[in-house]
């Protein structure tokens, strides 16, 4: 079937009133091309469906990666290796050997990333702040211990949420002439980034949201670039750290929701400053601890997990390879009996 | 926001310059304690990323730890020690590296001969204070020559850097291109957005990037069309460079993918064979050896010669 291909330059190319080619219509369907349509389309199709297929991967992480790796290149053909054991003696599949192949390779495997994705998820469900890099909460505890050196007060959520948000603006783009609109809406964004919604299982709002703080990034890096054009207009700078806008803007919801409320909900009764910088900084430590924690966790999980496979998918006390060396054995046995 | 200041100024170590923070990672680190580094690379080992994975240095430690050690501990004789080595060794590493390392090598090289960027070339790299540390103990010099550490662009950025909407000009938008890594060709990567331009830029006959760019200044009409064809979030430069990324990528699952499958288990086979070739030659020998001395080839010996002719005087006596 000729798909009819829709580069546009084809068809500008032949309706242009410069060209002086014989062919001054408009050739979509004839088109004079030297490689002929159904290939390009074919060819297309391929480069567009791999590009989105890779495109995939990349954003999906080393898990899909792996996985990938670990299915294509262990999991198939070790079982197909245990289904053929002594199919001959047999006559029939090795379906005992075959499943434990299965078993031992498909619970290795995909364990190692899920063990720690569930230990990780479960940590940052209750302590937030955990779940960001460890710069980017260094440089989010900085911020916020300078802007409290200012405050009257800290029971306000909200206020302390904008006044970290305008700070963090400040810092990437001060003095650049952002239009006002632009810096107001960065500011109201990153401030009630902690109360958009975002269930386990449903992110769809917060993802959303993160697309479009990553849009508006993109465009003030834009706007403000001048002479040279910014090398990742959806990155900026926090204390002299580069962050991806998108991670920011979870991160700034996850401190919020953890220790900006629970800075809020703190009584200082006396200097604010020097308590509310102790506080900070107990909660600053505590969840970089917790963070080394979960790893050393999910390390020493995941290997358990791993000793107390075999109990899982081994069936019978005797393995398929002994099982195969008995069945030889009898073999060569019966036949030097059949010669007595 | 209300910035009251109601109460003194206290003045506490937390004013002081925010670089004295130990957990700044811009300081550079030359005068820490061992036990500082020690505890960093720990923390940096120890980590889980933002999917919550294990980072691939961590997963390798975990596999040779436990899937490994447990192999070796739990295996029977000096064979299966020996296959599990070959095998498993290998396969761990590869499953864990091979895909990323096999495609940043070719995209290199596809960089260089397709010239459109598909890696950044990081000219002032972050150093490792363990390793500085382990020179500065040991005294060796570490050189001023800074290794520049390659690594490849995401897709995302490649969207972003082949697409026009910037506000710094024609020239402003190669040089960011360029200024990537080596081999990035502006002609070679303009000339896909359309055969006009591939036409237009072909008769200015540019010698390298610097003289493209030098005569799309004075050439108005094809800088402007340029800059409106890369305007166009998906026009054929974005399209081919994103192409020209997931070849590597594709290379990279399929060498990581036979190595695993195929390459690693048939020389695992081979050297058993070879091993068990040379032992049963060697036992072949040894049987050899053990039936030149059997009783009956003794006994043929004794019978004849010498040896004959003394047992028959013996008998005889």
């Amino acid at each position: 079937m000729k798909i009819a291909s829709i580069n546009k330059t084809n068809y500008e190319n032949n309706v242009s009133p410069n060209k002086t080619s014989m062919n001054s219509y408009p050739s979509i369907i004839n088109n004079t091309e030297k490689d002929s349509v159904s290939f390009g389309g074919a060819a297309e199709i391929f480069r567009n469906g791999s590009t989105g297929f890779f495109s995939f991967i990349e954003k999906a992480g080393f898990f899909v990666e792996f996985l990938i790796v670990d299915a294509i290149s262990m999991i198939a053909p070790r079982i197909c290796v245990g289904l053929n054991r002594d199919k001959d003696k047999l006559g029939h599949f090795n379906y005992k050997a075959g499943a434990e192949e299965a078993g031992r390779e498909i619970l290795s495997g995909p364990s190692m990333n899920l063990i720690p994705m569930g230990i990780l998820a479960l940590v940052a469900h209750y302590k937030q702040a955990s779940h960001m890099s460890r710069e980017t909460l260094s440089a989010l505890d900085e911020n916020m211990k300078e802007i409290i050196k200012n405050v009257s007060s800290t029971t306000n959520k909200n206020d302390l949420d904008k006044a970290l948000a305008e700070k963090v603006f400040n810092e990437a783009f001060a003095d650049k002439n952002v239009p006002e609109k632009l810096k107001t809406k960065f500011i109201d964004m990153l401030t009630n980034s902690s109360n958009v919604e975002k269930k386990l299982f449903n992110k769809e709002v917060f993802k959303n949201n993160t697309g479009e703080f990553e849009s508006l990034v993109d465009e003030i890096s834009n706007i403000i670039s001048g002479k040279e054009a910014p090398s990742n207009p959806k990155a900026f700078k926090i204390k002299n750290n580069t962050v991806l806008a998108g991670d920011l803007y979870a991160d700034f919801a996850n401190y919020s929701k953890d220790i900006i409320s629970k800075l809020s909900k703190a009584d200082f009764s006396k200097e604010i400053e020097e308590g509310a910088t102790k506080f900070l900084e107990t909660l600053k430590n505590n969840r970089m601890k917790l963070k080394t924690a979960s790893a050393i966790t999910s390390f020493i999980a995941v290997g358990s997990f791993l000793l107390y496979i075999p109990k899982l998918y081994q069936r019978g006390k005797v393995s398929p390879a002994q099982e195969s060396a008995m069945r030889a054995k009898a073999e060569v046995e019966g036949g030097s009996n059949e010669n007595k | 926001m209300k910035i009251n200041s109601n109460f003194l100024p206290v003045t506490n170590a937390n004013n002081s310059n925010s670089n004295d923070n130990k957990n700044n990672v811009s300081f550079a680190g030359s005068d820490k304690s061992f036990k500082q580094i020690a505890k960093d690379e720990f923390n940096k080992l120890f980590t889980l990323k933002r999917q919550g994975t294990m980072s691939r240095g961590l997963f390798i430690a975990n596999a040779f730890v436990f899937l490994l050690g447990t192999r070796l501990v739990t295996s029977r004789d000096k064979d299966e020690k020996r296959e599990i080595i070959i095998r498993d060794v290998p396969s761990i590493i590869l499953a864990v590296i091979g895909v990323p390392l096999f495609s940043k090598i070719i995209a290199k090289g596809m960089q260089k001969s397709q010239g459109f960027a598909i890696t950044k070339l990081d000219k002032d790299p972050p150093k490792s204070e363990l390793v500085s540390w382990i020179k500065d103990k040991l005294k060796i010099k570490s050189s001023d020559k800074v290794k520049p550490k390659l690594s490849e662009l995401s897709f995302a950025e490649i969207n972003s850097l082949y697409t026009y909407n910037v506000k710094c000009g024609l020239e402003g938008f190669s040089k960011r291109l360029t200024d990537l890594g080596e081999g990035v060709d502006l002609t070679r990567i303009y000339s896909t957005l359309s055969n006009e331009i591939k036409e237009g830029i072909e008769k200015l006959k540019p010698e390298n990037n610097q003289d493209l760019l030098g005569k799309l200044k004075n050439d108005e009409k094809l800088s402007n069309s340029i800059i409106e064809a890369l305007k166009d979030g998906k026009n054929a430069a974005v399209k081919k460079a994103g192409f020209l990324k997931s070849i590597p990528a594709m290379l990279g699952f399929g060498i990581t993918l036979s190595l695993l499958g195929i390459i690693i288990p048939k020389t695992n086979i081979f050297v058993t064979a070879r091993i068990n070739k040379k032992r049963a030659l060697k036992e072949k020998e040894t049987q050899e050896v053990k039936k030149k001395d059997s009783p009956s080839i003794a006994y043929k010996k004794l019978s004849t010669g010498e040896t004959k002719k003394a047992f028959e005087q013996f008998a005889n006596q």
